[in-house]
């Protein structure tokens, strides 16, 4: 019984307590305001320039305004091999709706020379670039490959797709996402 | 964050290895805690994996019913294993759904079968917050702190770690009760308010800004509505015990 009567004054306590706490932290701390970049969802995606295969010097910035689908991938890699028929699917499809592709050759663990035999063997059309040094791959801290970035015309990255093949459900599905379908 | 273990030619993803070692702790535990309070075990554990089973199919059903032109073009993707094609939140949904309707069709005590369930479920939620951590989502507020983690770009609240450590120490008076005689209900909303409760204090601390509105963080809402359920159903239960108790006394 008395317990029961403690009971009658905690529970509007607790309660009171936490809406105090509620209402500091819509107050007084700090809503997350502006995203900075960094390589995962809801931030801005990282800027960087890298050659395309006339060596011309390609940022990410020059598709500002675009939505960009930045594909990390190497000629020895399987599943990379296995989703790039879906990768120019969707860039023959939707490329004329304003959707970039960016596949980004992580040259620093591979070759161009593979590289290019292998976009030229399987008919790929879209943009690569060669990352000979390794700088976008470390920017966007790439640890896997195939690593997919879905990124809407504002510069947001939308999804981070780690990990491949990825089907042709999935990519017109997050595809349609950032081209706000 | 670490989202990829390579252990040779293999590149593991942490997150839903992660994920799954702590189903299968909350499974070991249910185990457990089901004999603690004489409940069959065995149908509780086939319940529980048949509802993740239709859970999981749920899932990706929800993302089919999104987008059934990007299917019918490419019906393998049906059976992709791809996590990126489950819809999660409908997936546990349609988890909880399917072990309702197994429990009560079977007859069972719904209060004392989620009883079971919950000193699992604390562990597990440990479990998700590691995966949080290794992927680097729920990630905290900028802080300058003797404890902050570099993650994005910024020192940060290790949001990821309060949760972890939270559900992890609240996991023992919840362990504590299951080896006390309660009435059915009380473990799963003890259970409901301490989550709650950690949920309104740990959300001040997040940086992402999805479901924040005008300054309003819509998961503390979310919370406080389950704490205060929570806490009256505890009276509630606590009530009726007495009554019970008292009648019992006078014959």
């Amino acid at each position: 019984m008395k317990f029961l009567q403690k009971l009658n004054v905690f529970i509007p306590v607790i309660l009171v307590l936490a809406l105090l706490w509620i209402g500091l932290t819509t107050l007084l701390f700090e809503s997350p305001s502006e995203q900075s970049t960094a390589p995962q969802a809801g931030f801005y995606a990282p800027d960087f320039t890298v050659a395309d295969d006339e060596s011309d010097p390609v940022a990410l910035s020059d598709f500002e305004g675009q939505a960009v689908l930045l594909n990390f991938w190497a000629s020895w890699c399987k599943p990379c091999q296995a989703e790039m028929p879906a990768i120019q699917h969707m860039h023959d499809k939707y490329g004329k709706d304003g959707l970039v592709i960016l596949a980004v050759n992580v040259t620093n663990q591979d070759s161009i020379s593979n590289a290019k035999a292998f976009l030229h063997d399987n008919n790929l059309s879209f943009d690569t670039l060669f990352d000979t040094k390794g700088t976008a791959s470390d920017l966007y801290r790439v640890q896997a490959l195939p690593t997919t970035f879905f990124i809407t015309p504002d510069g947001i990255i939308n999804e981070v797709v780690i990990g491949g093949p990825m089907s042709e459900a999935l990519l017109e599905t997050r595809i349609l996402r950032i081209l706000g379908r | 964050m670490f989202p990829i273990i390579n252990i040779g030619p293999l590149a593991i993803q942490a997150p839903g290895l992660i994920i799954i070692i702590g189903l299968y702790v909350w499974l070991s535990i249910n185990d457990y805690s089901a004999k603690k309070m004489n409940l069959d075990a065995a149908t509780l554990s086939n319940h529980f994996f048949y509802s993740l089973l239709i859970g999981l199919a749920g899932a990706r059903l929800a993302v089919i019913a999104q987008s059934p032109q990007s299917f019918i073009s490419s019906p393998l993707s049906i059976v992709s294993p791809n996590l990126a094609l489950f819809d999660f939140p409908s997936g546990v949904l349609i988890t909880i759904f399917a072990f309702y309707i197994f429990t009560t069709s079977k007859k069972q005590d719904l209060l004392k079968t989620l009883d079971v369930l919950s000193l699992g479920f604390m562990v597990f939620l440990a479990f998700l917050a590691l995966s949080f951590l290794a992927n680097g989502k729920l990630y905290g507020t900028p802080a300058n702190l003797p404890w902050s983690i570099e993650l994005w770009g910024a020192k940060r609240h290790p949001l990821q770690l309060y949760y972890l450590i939270a559900f992890f120490l609240l996991a023992y008076p919840i362990y504590r009760l299951l080896h006390t005689k309660q009435p059915s209900g009380m473990i799963i909303l003890s259970s409901l308010s301490f989550i709650s409760a950690s949920v309104i204090f740990l959300d001040a601390f997040r940086g992402s800004q999805a479901l924040i509105t005008a300054g309003v963080h819509l998961p503390q809402i979310i919370a406080f509505m389950a704490l205060a359920f929570s806490l009256f159903g505890i009276k509630s239960l606590l009530n009726k015990e007495m009554i019970f108790s008292e009648q019992e006394i006078n014959g």
